[in-house]
C-alpha cells in the first residue's frame, strides 16, 4: 500500500525537488485563496459542476449568483447547459474528497490542516536538502502549529453551498502547482536540479499562473495540458530514438484539454502534430499507437459534445456563442450610464462562431460537417489573427510590453487600469530578448552546412520541444491577438501557457543556466530580500496613496517593467560577450521577485473583492 | 523514534485531531458560528456633520480621475445583526455613481469611508461638477436615509 503510493507520488512529482516545488506552490496558493468568484462566467462553471454532481448535464439549480442566465451558459431544447465539462468532470473527484472530509471533519479546519501539512512536508524536505533535517522538523512544525491557530481562530464554518466552488478552486491550484513541477521535470531531465527547481519554482510563483492558480477558468488547465504535452514530447525522444509508449501519451493532455474547452485542445493538437509528425519517424506501429492513443483521448469530449449539443462535432460552447464575462461584481458597484454590458459582442475561446448548420436533422454527416467547420474555423481564426498582426501591430505593444489605461478595455473593468501585459506580469520574460542574439552569434556557416546535408538527422529531444513551443506560442497568438487586449484579463490570460514556456526558453539560454548554477545563492538571496524589503515598501507606497484597485496594478507593472529592463540589458549584454554573473544572478532575482510580488498581493490584497480569504488570518 | 519524526508525527496527530474534532462527528465548538447575512439585523444611525465636497482627482499612470469622498463621522446605537451602511457619491452631470457598502456590528462613532471609483479621462472636463452625497442605512427595515447633502465636486488635477 505505502510503496503504491510512492509510487504514485514519484510519478506525478519525479523526485524530492518536485515535491519541494509542489509543495511551494500549495503552500503559496492557499495561503492567497480567496473563496469567490473572480469573472462571471465561473458561475456558469460552478453551477454546472453542481448539476454534473446531482447527476446529469442540464443545468437547473443556480446554487452561484442570481440565475441561470450567466454568460457561457447555453440553451438547448429548454433546458440550460454549462461549458468546461472537462474541468468540471475532473472536479468530481475532489468534491467527492471533500465532501468525504466534510462527513467527519469540520472543511474549514480540515484546510488549515492541510495548509499546515504542506509547511511541515516542505520545512522537512528543505531542511533535509539543507542539511539540517531536524531544524528543519522542528522549525516547520512550530511555524505550522502557530499559523494552524492563527488560521482557525475566529474563522466560520464553510457552508456546504460552497463545496462545489472549493472544489473547483483546489482543483485550478493543484493543477497550477503541477504545471511548475513538469517544468521542474522537463528541465532537471535537461539541464540538472539546480536549473529545474528554479525553473519550477519562478513557474509557480513568480508567473501569472501563481495569479490565475485560485481562479477556476479553464486556462490553468489547459496551461498544464500544454506544458504536461511538452514534457511527454521530451521524454520520447530523450534516447535519441523515439519511445512509442511517451510519443503515444504526449496526446492524452491533448484530449484533455479539447474536453475542457475544445478550441484550446485543438490549437494544442495542431502544435503537437506539426511538430511530432515530421519528426516522429515512419515506424508505423508508432503512429499507430499515437493515432489510436489521440482516438481514445478525445472519446470523453466527443461524447460529451454529443449529450450536450447533439452533435459529437459540436463542443458545447457553441451553444453559448459569446459571452467571455466580466469582472463579478466587486464591494461596491459603480454604474455609468455607458456602463459595459457583461459578457457580448466579444465571444470566449473560439468555437464561438462556428457555423451552425441545422443541428438536429440527420446523424454522421452532421458531425463530419461540424468538425470540417470546426476545421474551417480554427485556420480562419488563425488568417484573421495574421491579418490583425499586420494591419495593428500597435496591438502587439499594448499586449506584451505597455498597456497602463487603455480606455476601451478599462470602461469593461470597472473603470479601472487593472490589466498588466505579458512583460509586466512576468518581468522574467524580458531575459528572452537575448534569444535572437545568442541565435545570430552561433556559427551559421556550419548550420547552413548542416542543413544542406541529406538526410537531416533527427532534432535532438530538447530542439523537438523548442519547435514545439514556438509552434503552440504562435498558434496561440495568432488565435487570441484579434480580440486583444480585452477587458477581465488581467495578465493577458488567454496567453497563460505562454507563461512556462518563457521559463523554458529562459532555461534555454546558456547565460540564464550558467547564472543559475554558478550564483544561485546570490539569487536567491536577491529574490528573499527584493520580496522582503522591496515589496514591504510597495505595500507601504500603495497604501499611502490610498491606491484604487488600478493604481496599484499600475504601481507593480512599472516596477515588473523596470526589472524587465534591467534584465534584458543583461542578457543582450551577457550574449554579446560582456560576462558579470553577478549582475545576472541580481537581475534575474530581481525580475522574479517583481513577478512574485503581484502573485502574493494579487490574491492577498488587491483583488480582495473577490471574497474572504479561505484561510482567514487576522 | 527519532525526536524530530515525533515532532512531525504529532504535528500532524494534533491537524487532523483538531480537524474531526470540529467536525460533525465531535462537534467541538472550535469555529465562530456563521455570521449573521450582511445587510439583516437593526440600527439607529446619525450623521451630525455631512461632507460638503468631495474630490475628482487625477490618477497616477493617467488613469482618469478617482471620484474621492472624505470619511464620516456616524454615531452608531441600537446595533442588532449586522447592518450596511452604505456611502453614495453621485455626479449626474457625468452619469455617474458609486455605493460602498460597510458592515457595521457595534454601538460607537465610526467614520464611514468609500472606495474611490475611477472615472475615464475624457469624460471630466470642467473645474468642478454639483453632487450629491446620501447615506444610507439597510437593515431588516429595509434601506432608508440617514442623511444626504449636495456637495461640490472639486477637480484636482
Amino acid at each position: 500500500m505505502r510503496g503504491r503510493g510512492r509510487r504514485l507520488a514519484r510519478a506525478v512529482v519525479g523526485d524530492r525537488y518536485g515535491a519541494i516545488v509542489l509543495l511551494a506552490a500549495v503552500a503559496t496558493y492557499l495561503l492567497c485563496w480567496r473563496v469567490g468568484i473572480l469573472i462571471t462566467d465561473t458561475y456558469t462553471v460552478a453551477n454546472t459542476l453542481v448539476a454534473v454532481a446531482d447527476g446529469h448535464l442540464f443545468v437547473d439549480r443556480a446554487v452561484y449568483g442570481t440565475g441561470l442566465r450567466t454568460p457561457g451558459m447555453g440553451l438547448r431544447d429548454g433546458q440550460f447547459y454549462g461549458r468546461n465539462y472537462g474541468q468540471v468532470m475532473l472536479a468530481l473527484p475532489v468534491l467527492a474528497a471533500l465532501e468525504a472530509v466534510a462527513a467527519v471533519a469540520s472543511l474549514r479546519v480540515a484546510l488549515a490542516a492541510l495548509w499546515g501539512l504542506s509547511i511541515v512536508g516542505l520545512a522537512r524536505l528543505v531542511g533535509r536538502e539543507a542539511g539540517r533535517p531536524q531544524l528543519g522538523a522542528y522549525a516547520g512544525s512550530g511555524l505550522a502549529i502557530v499559523a494552524f491557530a492563527a488560521a482557525i481562530h475566529g474563522a466560520t464554518p464553510i457552508e456546504p453551498a460552497e463545496r462545489y466552488l472549493v472544489a473547483l478552486q483546489l482543483q485550478t491550484m493543484g493543477a497550477a502547482a503541477l504545471v511548475g513541477v513538469f517544468v521542474h521535470r522537463l528541465l532537471t531531465r535537461a539541464y540538472g536540479g539546480t536549473v529545474g527547481v528554479a525553473a519550477g519554482l519562478a513557474t509557480a510563483l513568480a508567473t501569472p499562473v501563481g495569479v490565475w492558480a485560485q481562479f477556476p477558468k479553464r486556462h490553468v488547465l489547459v496551461t498544464l495540458c500544454a506544458v504536461a504535452t511538452a514534457y511527454l514530447l521530451y521524454r520520447s525522444r530523450e534516447a535519441g530514438g523515439v519511445d512509442t509508449r511517451y510519443r503515444a501519451l504526449a496526446y492524452v493532455p491533448v484530449g484533455v484539454a479539447a474536453w475542457v474547452s475544445a478550441a484550446e485542445g485543438a490549437v494544442l493538437l495542431v502544435a503537437l502534430l506539426v511538430v511530432d509528425v515530421p519528426t516522429g519517424g515512419r515506424d508505423g506501429r508508432s503512429i499507430a499507437a499515437a493515432g489510436a492513443t489521440a482516438v481514445l483521448a478525445a472519446l470523453p469530449t466527443v461524447v460529451t459534445n454529443y449529450l450536450v449539443t447533439g452533435n459529437a462535432g459540436e463542443p458545447p460552447r457553441t451553444l453559448s456563442a459569446g459571452g467571455s464575462g466580466s469582472l463579478a461584481e466587486r464591494g461596491s458597484t459603480s454604474t455609468r450610464t455607458d456602463g459595459g454590458e457583461p459578457g457580448g459582442a466579444s465571444g470566449d475561446a473560439g468555437g464561438g462562431s462556428t457555423d451552425q448548420t441545422a443541428a438536429g436533422d440527420s446523424g454522421g454527416s452532421e458531425t463530419l460537417d461540424a468538425v470540417v467547420g470546426g476545421v474551417e474555423f480554427l485556420f480562419e481564426l488563425l488568417w484573421r489573427g495574421l491579418r490583425a498582426l499586420l494591419r495593428e501591430p500597435e496591438t502587439l505593444f499594448v499586449t506584451f510590453v505597455r498597456g497602463g489605461y487603455v480606455a476601451g478595455v478599462a470602461e469593461r473593468d470597472a473603470g479601472e487600469a487593472i490589466r498588466l501585459t505579458v512583460l509586466e506580469a512576468m518581468p522574467l520574460a524580458a531575459g528572452l530578448v537575448a534569444v535572437p542574439v545568442v541565435a545570430a552569434r552561433l556559427d551559421l556557416r556550419a548550420r547552413a552546412a548542416a542543413f544542406r546535408r541529406r538526410p537531416w538527422p533527427r532534432p535532438s529531444a530538447l530542439r523537438t520541444v523548442d519547435a514545439f513551443a514556438v509552434v503552440y506560442v504562435l498558434a496561440l497568438l495568432l488565435v487570441y491577438l484579434p480580440r486583444l487586449p480585452v477587458h477581465a484579463s488581467l495578465t493577458v490570460r488567454y496567453l497563460l501557457a505562454c507563461y512556462p514556456l518563457a521559463v523554458y526558453g529562459l532555461a534555454r539560454l546558456p547565460s540564464v543556466r550558467r547564472v543559475m548554477r554558478e550564483r544561485p545563492r546570490l539569487c536567491a538571496a536577491t529574490v528573499a530580500s527584493a520580496l522582503l524589503v522591496g515589496g514591504q515598501l510597495l505595500v507601504l507606497y500603495q497604501w499611502a496613496i490610498d491606491a484604487t484597485m488600478g493604481e496599484a496594478v499600475q504601481t507593480h507593472a512599472l516596477v515588473g517593467l523596470a526589472t524587465a529592463g534591467l534584465l534584458a540589458a543583461w542578457a543582450v549584454a551577457d550574449a554579446l560577450g560582456w560576462r558579470r554573473d553577478r549582475v545576472g544572478a541580481v537581475a534575474l532575482g530581481l525580475a522574479a521577485a517583481a513577478g512574485a510580488a503581484f502573485v502574493l498581493l494579487a490574491g492577498l490584497w488587491h483583488f480582495a473583492f473577490v471574497g474572504p480569504r479561505a484561510l482567514p488570518f487576522v | 523514534m527519532r525526536a524530530d519524526r515525533a515532532v512531525v508525527a504529532g504535528t500532524v496527530v494534533l491537524f487532523v485531531g483538531t480537524a474531526v474534532a470540529a467536525g460533525p462527528l465531535v462537534g467541538l465548538p472550535l469555529l465562530e458560528p456563521e455570521p449573521a447575512d450582511p445587510g439583516t439585523g437593526s440600527v439607529s444611525a446619525t450623521v451630525a456633520d455631512p461632507p460638503t465636497r468631495v474630490t475628482l482627482e487625477a490618477t497616477d499612470f493617467g488613469a482618469g480621475y478617482d471620484l474621492r469622498g472624505p470619511p464620516v463621522p456616524v454615531t452608531l446605537s441600537e446595533v442588532a445583526g449586522r447592518p450596511y451602511l452604505s456611502y453614495t457619491v453621485a455626479v449626474p452631470a457625468l452619469g455617474h455613481q458609486t455605493t460602498s457598502l460597510t458592515v457595521v456590528e457595534a454601538d460607537g462613532r465610526l467614520r464611514l469611508t468609500m472606495n474611490p471609483s475611477t472615472l475615464s479621462e475624457g469624460a471630466v472636463e470642467a473645474d468642478s461638477y454639483e453632487g450629491r452625497v446620501a447615506i444610507h442605512a439597510i437593515d431588516d427595515d429595509g434601506r432608508r436615509v440617514v442623511a444626504e447633502t449636495a456637495v461640490t465636486v472639486e477637480v484636482r488635477e
